[in-house]
């Protein structure tokens, strides 16, 4: 397991798809901090406000992260070193190591977008929330102390990266990393139209508590450290979920 | 001793309806080469797949050396070196950083090895040249040198010379020869290049149609291709006599139905001819016998198709 994980972590220092991503997470982060701050001093007008939306962490995690999930599983099959892999390490170790990659990968997407708020709350400029975004509401709450923000940023960060942890069995079955993103992107826009339908049905609202479907899940600037501990720990274990899910697929299936 | 590397018993491999491995019983040993010959589709690279735990069996039995599991266990998997299809390559990395992916994902802990093996196999001096710029046969080598660096003690190498320019061929198969011998590896190693696999392998396994038709060792096999002339006369003795007396080291071969071979001399009728008739010994018959490697394997096959 610590093979494949040294392993993986030294293919991630030379994969362009990564450093890419998070390039582009970085610039996102930054014209998104920076567009809510022309809002706030009126360099924007309000009806510019929905253009924040096409640089925030929730689109950008949503395209980018279902990516990132799909070469980090999909590229070992491209090079076939996954042979190496599994002559060396076995399957699980391979399904360890990929998942536990490739949710950090999709959770580092969000980060500069909390290193953002950090940045922008220290010069103290004003910002304007354009979007309900855990992001946009740390910016503009000033009350937010930097303990309250990087605890948000975690919690969101591995929120996403649950959310979007389905696409690692889907990429252990398709391994064509575009796919996965399309799939994935459109995932997470239905993940939550399906999961306000079901907190409606009395006695499911009570299992999608226990998935980061839930809205309770959300964190914010409000939320406790007992909510937010909650929604790690569940984000975790759905990561996890996923992580078992993918073995099961994975664990007989002929490897080309 | 013969140490059973890798044995195998009633080893069935279906894709649907199709059995690209049926009921295959092998028995490979230590510091063996065994060339695995048959067609394209005739179940060769399923069967390494199988070995190298990259596809589940339907059925039947693999045991790596010697345990007595009815499939390969995890330990046992990681003293096996694989080269199957087309090598584990990193096209943005050079072949170094290939090298160390591998051997971090392998565990080696001497880094040193990364070197030695790139100059083993001629590619020491790439330097910065990333792998996608290679060409087919650096790529193949690089692909050896991986498959390699774990020290395993059986290399399944799967069309290793394709793409290979002469002398690398003969690189190759010098290096796996080395291996068998010095270090008391097992090789399985499948081509489609027959007189090459003939230079390289001590044992043979001709599988057609997922069946192994045949396994004979390299003395059995060119037992079986040898090409020689086959003589024949009412006085058997006689003849017998003069083609000794004639040609001494040839020899000559008296065989039951009264025939003499002569397996080294299948290209010199002529003075075989001339030395009989000096001797006064009439052949009823004169005829260069034997089977060339090709029509060996398709007769063991069963088909006209190269």
């Amino acid at each position: 397991m610590i093979n494949q994980l040294r392993a993986d972590l030294y293919v991630l220092r030379h994969s362009g798809t990564a450093a890419l991503c998070l390039l582009a997470a970085v610039l996102a982060a930054t014209g998104y901090t920076a567009l809510q701050h022309s809002l706030a001093v009126g360099d924007l007008s309000a009806n510019a406000a929905s253009g924040v939306q096409g640089l925030s962490d929730i689109l950008l995690v949503s395209l980018l992260g279902p990516l990132l999930y799909g070469v980090v599983v999909s590229q070992p099959f491209e090079t076939r070193s996954v042979h190496d892999a599994l002559l060396s390490s076995g399957r699980g170790a391979f399904i360890a190591s990929t998942t536990l990659i490739g949710a950090l990968l999709v959770t580092a997407l969000s980060l500069p977008y909390g290193v953002a708020v950090l940045i922008g709350r220290a010069t103290g400029a004003e910002f304007a929330a354009a979007l309900p975004t855990a992001f946009s509401q740390l910016l503009a709450a000033e009350s937010a102390g930097a303990g309250t923000i990087i605890a948000v940023t975690l919690a969101s960060a591995l929120l996403m990266a649950a959310k979007l942890a389905v696409c690692l069995p889907l990429a252990i079955l398709v391994k064509r990393p575009l796919v996965v993103m399309a799939a994935g992107f459109l995932w997470s826009f239905v993940a939550d139209l399906l999961a306000g339908a079901l907190d409606d049905i009395p006695g499911l609202e009570a299992l999608l508590r226990l998935t980061p479907f839930s809205a309770e899940r959300l964190p914010g600037v409000e939320s406790s450290a007992a909510e937010l501990w909650t929604t790690l720990a569940v984000s975790a274990v759905f990561i996890a979920l996923m992580g078992v899910v993918s073995w099961l697929l994975f664990r007989r299936a002929d490897v080309k | 001793m013969n140490e059973d590397i890798l044995v195998t018993e009633d080893l069935t491999k279906r894709y649907g309806g199709h059995a690209a491995v049926r009921s295959m019983s092998l028995r490979l040993q230590r510091g063996r080469i065994y060339g695995l010959i048959g067609r394209n589709g005739a179940g060769k690279t399923t069967l390494m797949r199988l070995i190298s735990g990259l596809s589940i069996p339907t059925s039947g039995r693999i045991a790596l050396f010697g345990s007595g599991a009815d499939a390969p266990r995890q330990q046992d998997l990681a003293r096996i070196g694989t080269l199957i299809e087309s090598p584990s390559l990193h096209g943005a990395m050079t072949a170094r950083q290939n090298m160390h992916l591998h051997r971090l994902l392998r565990g080696v802990p001497d880094a040193g090895i990364e070197q030695r093996l790139l100059e083993q196999v001629g590619l020491g001096d790439t330097g910065t040249k990333k792998v996608r710029n290679f060409s087919l046969g650096m790529r193949q080598r690089l692909g050896i040198a991986l498959a390699l660096l774990a020290g395993p003690e059986l290399l399944v190498l799967d069309e290793p010379v394709n793409g290979l320019d002469p002398l690398g061929v003969v690189e190759v198969r010098t290096l796996v020869r080395e291996l068998a011998a010095e270090h008391g590896m097992t090789v399985l190693i499948s081509s489609h290049n027959l007189p090459e696999l003939f230079q390289t392998a001590t044992d043979y396994l001709i599988v057609e149609a997922g069946e192994v038709r045949a396994t004979l060792t390299l003395e059995e096999l060119e037992a079986r291709t040898q090409q020689y002339l086959e003589v024949a006369a009412e006085d058997s003795a006689r003849l017998l006599t003069v083609l000794e007396q004639t040609f001494p080291g040839a020899d000559a071969r008296l065989m039951p139905d009264g025939t003499v071979r002569l397996p080294h001399h299948a290209d010199r009728a002529e003075q075989v001819l001339r030395a009989l008739v000096g001797a006064e010994v009439w052949p009823t018959r004169l005829a260069r016998e034997g089977e060339s490697l090709e029509s060996f394997f398709l007769s063991v096959v069963g088909g006209d198709r190269s």
